[in-house]
């Protein structure tokens, strides 16, 4: 009865970094329709190359289960008239249901209430043909891809064509119109390895038969055969294959039948940063390259074919050959800029525009360069090298090596620094800056870079604020989220003690365009922007919630002084008797706010209770100690602190009612209770956090 | 390096050509041949800008001279041409073996399949000026791109459908692989009676006198004051309904934008104000050709189909 299934969906090569993302969204969307359905089965499991999107349904069911449903129709008494005859009502009813209007009255049965007409049907479940015919076409037209395309004269849109389809359960194939095409048992093997039209036979061997036709049909598996392939290939060499996963999931996108090679080129090339070389392969031609056991670039690459080829070597010639002309390509555009300077491009930067209101690249440099020097008070860089550096962050965008290898932004700048002998750490600088490039990259560790890396992003939220371009839904086309986020670890992790309205302000005074200047309005908006992205920074750190919104309720605008207090509240928000001092805290603000404020000073002559006094006497015990430790940002010591205020607290709320009829008690306890509140405000508002 | 071992059978440059035209013909391609006017590619030619936009069919196969003024070497670049050839096929609608009879015409010219790799890498193509877009691949030899292989979507800003599938060969690098030789200048263009005759002997002069003209000696303001009334010309032809004579000077003002640009006579924003400018021109040249395709009943649509149902789907790009 249960059985596999197979759909395979046949297409021109798909776009190879989206492989795996189909895939898995083709496989879930399969899945789910069965789900959706009842339909019963074991297990799911997704296939993929450049050339087709399979999923194998194990043991599913043939159809869903057949259910009973029930149909009430109207009361007895509107069905029928006076002399049991059917009335317009029943009759309409017979005629929707497709009854015979005689057999009407053996369908009464009573709903609880009163005697009704009562249809009860077994009404067999869907077929997964059924199924299939229904939603095949549009899990495939909702698979997440940036871009859709036609071809012929199919209307739909896809990744890419399809080409074939095959449905297979147990051995039956299923014949569903999929596009423009209708499946059945035949697939296509390898391009060049296979004969064109593969029958599977049944769902069970699918994995063998494409073997057969050498198509290697699971992503995991290819990675794999990439991978030992690459090692071996490179340790013969004496060297070792440096895979990045990226490149990784790329290559084996291009393959159904991935075959190593390896190739070499000139040692020449060796004398131009690495950096290049890399990115030629990487980028351009999708190579592994290689290291020696000394860490250093050797001069061979690792490519993949999808062939096994009659002559191996021809395959990886023409690979040589092809890295050699874009080694030479990216050489002679090296020698050349060597030849410039970054002073020199700078005043070409007067061409590019950086955003066509707020003017060219050249004026985002000398904003950047000023507000380093601003900035450097705080970053401890000396002035004079970040401003220079500011002044020489985008030239290298003018090289020649940079136009043809966009990615070596920085990078690049580093070398044509050093080349034109200014100080090295301005070079570093030009290269650190650009850090954090991706979520979890490392941040810039030297003054200088820390400081131009601020700038830079400052900059760039406050002017592209300026001119109301901040990001709207996913649309970010200045990548702003990035850069908040990457100015928030820079300033955080990099433990930058800078306030960041000052930041945003000096930031704005370098700004003006079409005359205007930077409304208050805007330096607030680019403010709340960028707190706003520390709520998914401590997300993803794994910081409670409470713990970051506690803090940030203090409106505070130090992010360093922010991080020291939020990581302070997480740790102290894990033990357990900080819990009760939250919760005594809590009812102290809810006492506050269901009063207006008074802004009296405690009187120890109004005390009434003891506990009252002893309260009081707690907290001038510890004031000057929390007012030491805020100073010196100690608030770890700070909570441990107030945390001997929960008995004296507990005490008092156990004894002492804050409503009390007489006006002066009530207020001095009041009073009592803000004192009380002002000094856990100093660290955080505790309030916030559940207990 | 130049062990590439069937260098001995290679066809010649003009061989080449003849194998494809001759392999594409039997397709059922229309052989056209080059366009008289200065392109940047063989998609300006109007056998497949034009081509592309409607319901009609339309197969057909072509060499194109391109020329691209700033990408002139004077000579001394041995991968590096201001004029260049490609070898251009439309197919409309694109055929369900589109892939397959690309794959053969490589076969036919002397490239092994069992012995090179060859993958489709994705590479979507766009023009800005033409307002026309595509998706589709570039095809590698070895690692090396032969082929740009593209489904057309857009052209001059019309959806296209059904849909235009196009390959453009670069010539002169399969020429080059085919023959394994390391500079353009040494293809064999053919065994003539006093021996080879070579690309160098065909073309290294003009190479270097057209670098010149280009670099140095284009006059700018001229070539202003030309565009100017390339643009106003198009634009009053197509109010007198005479879309191709209106192309035409959509193509000049193409090339004459591409003259300024090798001059570097033009600035960055005015860059993208010239793209737009030529855009808009290519669009209206577009939506008048497709009326005037209309008015003559659309004669090469396949009968099968009804032309009027054969609009774009509504709602996409």
């Amino acid at each position: 009865m249960y059985d596999d299934l197979l759909i395979e969906i046949g297409v021109e090569e798909l776009p190879p970094k989206n492989i795996e993302k189909l895939s898995l969204a083709f496989s879930t969307g399969v899945e789910t329709a069965f789900k959706e359905n009842n339909i019963d089965f074991c297990s799911v499991e997704a296939f993929a190359t450049p050339r087709r999107l399979a999923v194998i349904v194990k043991s599913l069911a043939p159809k869903a289960p057949d259910r009973e449903i029930t149909i009430w129709g109207p009361p007895k008494h509107v069905a029928f008239d006076n002399f049991s005859r059917p009335t317009q009502a029943a009759k309409a009813f017979a005629k929707k249901n497709n009854l015979e209007i005689n057999n009407l009255k053996e369908l009464i049965q009573n709903d609880g209430n009163q005697d009704k007409l009562c249809l009860r049907e077994l009404r067999s479940g869907i077929s997964i043909l059924d199924l299939l015919k229904n939603c095949i076409n549009q899990i495939l037209l909702e698979l997440p891809t940036e871009k859709r395309m036609r071809w012929g004269y199919v209307r739909e849109e896809f990744v890419r064509p399809v080409r074939w389809a095959v449905v297979l359960y147990g051995a039956k194939p299923l014949n569903l119109k999929i596009f423009d095409i209708i499946s059945n048992n035949i697939t296509r093997g390898h391009r060049f390895l296979s004969s064109d039209r593969i029958v599977i036979s049944s769902v069970a061997n699918y994995e063998d038969e494409l073997l057969n036709a050498f198509v290697v049909a699971k992503i995991a598996r290819r990675q794999q055969i990439i991978k030992d392939g690459a090692d071996k290939l490179a340790s013969e060499i004496g060297g070792k294959a440096i895979l990045s996963n990226q490149l990784l999931d790329e290559v084996s996108g291009l393959n159904e039948w991935p075959i190593p090679l390896i190739g070499s080129f000139d040692e020449e090339f060796l004398k131009i940063p690495h950096e290049i070389l890399i990115s030629v392969m990487q980028q351009h031609q999708k190579y592994f390259h290689v290291i020696g056991h000394d860490g250093h670039l050797m001069p061979y690459f690792i490519t993949v074919s999808n062939l096994i080829s009659k002559d191996p070597r021809q395959v990886s010639q023409g690979n040589e050959r092809v890295i050699k002309s874009r080694l030479a390509d990216a050489k002679f555009f090296y020698e050349n800029d060597l030849n410039q300077t970054l002073q020199g491009w700078r005043e070409n930067l007067s061409s590019i525009i950086f955003q066509s209101e707020v003017g060219s690249l050249l004026q985002k440099t000398e904003r950047v360069a000023s507000l380093c020097k601003a900035l450097s008070v705080y970053t401890g860089a000396s002035p004079l090298l970040a401003h220079r550096a500011g002044q020489l962050s985008k030239s290298d965008l003018m090289s020649d090596v940079v136009r043809e290898f966009d990615e070596l932004q920085g990078v690049m700048g580093y070398y044509y620094a050093l080349n034109d002998q200014e100080d090295p750490l301005i070079a570093q600088a030009l290269s650190a800056y650009y850090l954090p490039r991706f979520s979890g990259d490392k941040i810039p560790s030297c003054p200088v870079a820390i400081t131009l890396a601020i700038a830079d992003r400052l900059d760039t939220l406050v002017a592209i604020f300026g001119v109301g371009l901040h990001p709207t839904g996913s649309k970010d086309p200045f990548a702003l989220r990035r850069a908040s986020l990457g100015l928030i670890r820079i300033i955080i992790e990099g433990e930058i003690d800078v306030d960041l309205e000052k930041s945003i302000e000096l930031t704005a005074n370098e700004l003006t365009f079409s005359g205007k200047t930077i409304s208050r309005t805007d330096k607030e908006l680019v403010f709340t922007y960028i707190l706003d992205r520390l709520n998914s920074y401590y997300k993803e750190k794994g910081f409670k919630p409470e713990s970051y919104k506690s803090v940030l309720a203090l409106k505070l605008n130090n992010l360093y002084d922010i991080d020291l207090r939020i990581r302070a509240i997480e740790e102290f928000g894990k033990k357990s008797e900080s819990m009760k001092l939250i919760s005594a805290n809590k009812r102290v603000k809810n006492i506050i706010s269901k009063s207006t404020p008074l802004g009296n000073s405690i009187n120890v002559t109004h005390f009434v209770n003891d506990k009252e006094d002893l309260l009081f006497q707690a907290i001038k015990k510890i004031k000057p100690e929390i007012s030491q430790k805020i100073k010196l940002r100690s608030y770890h010591d700070a909570l441990e602190i107030l945390l001997s205020l929960y008995l004296p607290l507990n005490d008092f709320f156990e004894n002492v009612m804050v409503n009390a009829d007489d006006e002066s008690v009530r207020n001095n306890r009041l009073a009592l209770m803000t004192e009380l509140q002002e000094l856990f405000l100093k660290v955080a508002d505790i309030s916030q956090m559940t207990p | 390096m130049t062990d590439i071992e069937f260098s001995t059978e290679a066809p010649s440059f003009q061989n080449l050509i003849s194998k494809l035209q001759q392999f594409w013909s039997a397709e059922g391609c229309v052989i056209m041949q080059p366009l008289d006017m200065e392109v940047g590619a063989g998609t300006f030619h109007p056998a497949t800008f034009l081509r592309s936009i409607g319901p009609e069919t339309w197969f057909s196969a072509y060499v194109q001279p391109c020329r691209r003024p700033a990408d002139g070497r004077y000579g001394e670049n041995p991968n590096r041409l201001q004029q260049y050839y490609q070898f251009q096929v439309v197919m409309k609608p694109s055929p369900e073996d589109f892939q397959e009879l690309f794959l053969r015409s490589l076969d036919i010219i002397g490239i092994d399949s069992s012995i090179h790799d060859i993958r489709f890498v994705e590479d979507n193509w766009e023009s800005p000026t033409l307002g026309a877009s595509g998706l589709g691949w570039e095809v590698w030899l070895n690692g090396m791109e032969i082929t740009q292989f593209t489904y057309f979507q857009q052209s001059g800003g019309l959806d296209c459908f059904p849909v235009t599938g196009e390959i453009t060969y670069g010539l002169e690098r399969l020429a080059m692989y085919i023959q394994g030789v390391e500079s353009v200048y040494d293809l064999v263009w053919t065994e003539g009676a006093l021996g080879p005759i070579t690309y160098g002997d065909v073309f290294k002069q003009n190479e270097f006198e057209m670098s010149k003209y280009n670099f140095l000696h284009a006059n700018v303001e001229f070539l202003v004051l030309h565009f100017n009334e390339c643009e106003s010309k198009s634009i009053q032809l197509i109010s007198e309904k005479l879309p191709l004579a209106a192309y035409e000077k959509v193509m000049q003002a193409s090339h004459l934008f591409n003259l300024l640009d090798a001059r570097k006579a033009i600035s960055v924003t005015e860059r993208q104000r010239y793209i737009l400018r030529v855009r808009s021109l290519a669009r209206a040249v577009a939506q008048s050709y497709l009326k005037s395709r209309a008015k003559l009943g659309f004669p090469l649509a396949d009968p099968k189909f009804n032309t009027n149902t054969l609009r774009p789907p509504a709602g996409t790009s």
